[in-house]
């Protein structure tokens, strides 16, 4: 699939680790909501934007360092998902990591309704009205019904799904970042999308989120 | 033969290539007999075709200013 966005150019690596300040600028331009929206699916909404503020600064503080051994945009994501992992353990001490990771893939299997007693269809999905993928998401109202959902996920269901399927990171490096096993990650990453799928069917059928 | 609701729960690491081979043999079958399966799956694919294509925003010149000052400010000597 597709990544959603291209990789910070050669160029553009090179004069950030020179601390070009106009190179700087346009990666935060660039990626500064990318950021905090995976600040956010670990750490939740309100101190995102403190914890994006605190990967800026190590990452300007870091880019003299940076060895190119993973893509540039791996790497600050790393650093940002580093900090909001050191936030939250900061913030609730008493509950480990692997503990608040495990929540994510704890929730109802909302899907299942779907399903009779045998496993067939008793609610099959509806007949979406477009096949084009360029053409799925122009109306506004569908792009903020995904952000509403996406935005709805459990802790890292939302981050996984979107180093996954929007931005076209692989496996090994969403589980390097976000610090989950192989299995983990692909249970997270299906109760995603088939939230995110009900959703939108729901969407085709009734025009409503 | 899979029921649908297997199909549903495989359908993730169908479409990542991540079934063996007697899996994709098995999911293929069902698929071929089953036209709901068939919609669903092809629905998903286009579901997750289509996230490139959400809006991608980005910062205004004056938050970009803001994130530079704090940046600038608190960067050890």
């Amino acid at each position: 699939m597709a990544a959603k966005s291209s990789d910070v150019n050669e160029a553009a690596v090179s004069a950030l680790i020179a601390q070009d300040e106009k190179a700087f600028r346009q990666l935060v331009k660039s990626y500064h909501l990318q950021l905090k929206k995976l600040a956010s699916s670990i750490v939740g909404d309100v101190v995102a934007e403190e914890v994006v503020q605190e990967a800026w600064l190590s990452i300007f503080t870091n880019l003299p360092n940076f060895e190119r051994r993973s893509s540039l945009k791996t790497w600050i994501y790393r650093i940002t998902a580093n900090k909001a992992i050191s936030r939250l353990r900061r913030e609730s001490k008493s509950i480990a990591f692997s503990e608040i990771k495990a929540r994510g893939s704890d929730d109802d299997d909302d899907f299942d309704a779907h399903f009779d007693d045998t496993g067939s269809w008793q609610k099959p999905p509806w007949t979406w009205q477009e096949n084009d993928p360029a053409k799925l998401l122009t109306g506004k109202e569908l792009q903020n019904c995904i952000e509403r959902v996406l935005g709805r996920l459990p802790q890292l269901q939302e981050a996984v799904f979107m180093l996954n399927d929007i931005e076209g990171k692989t496996a090994q490096e969403i589980c390097n970042i976000l610090e989950l096993s192989a299995s983990n990650m692909r249970v997270l990453l299906h109760r995603a999308r088939l939230k995110l799928f009900d959703h939108i069917d729901h969407f085709q059928e009734t025009g409503e989120c | 033969m899979l029921k649908c609701k297997e199909i549903v729960e495989k359908s993730s690491d169908f479409v990542d290539g991540q079934l063996t081979l007697k899996g994709k043999i098995d999911f293929y079958w069902h698929i071929f007999m089953c036209v709901h399966c068939r919609r669903f799956l092809r629905q998903l694919r286009l579901m997750l075709s289509s996230m490139p294509y959400l809006d991608e925003k980005e910062l205004t010149d004056n938050e970009v200013e803001l994130i530079m000052q704090r940046v600038k400010e608190n960067k050890p000597e």
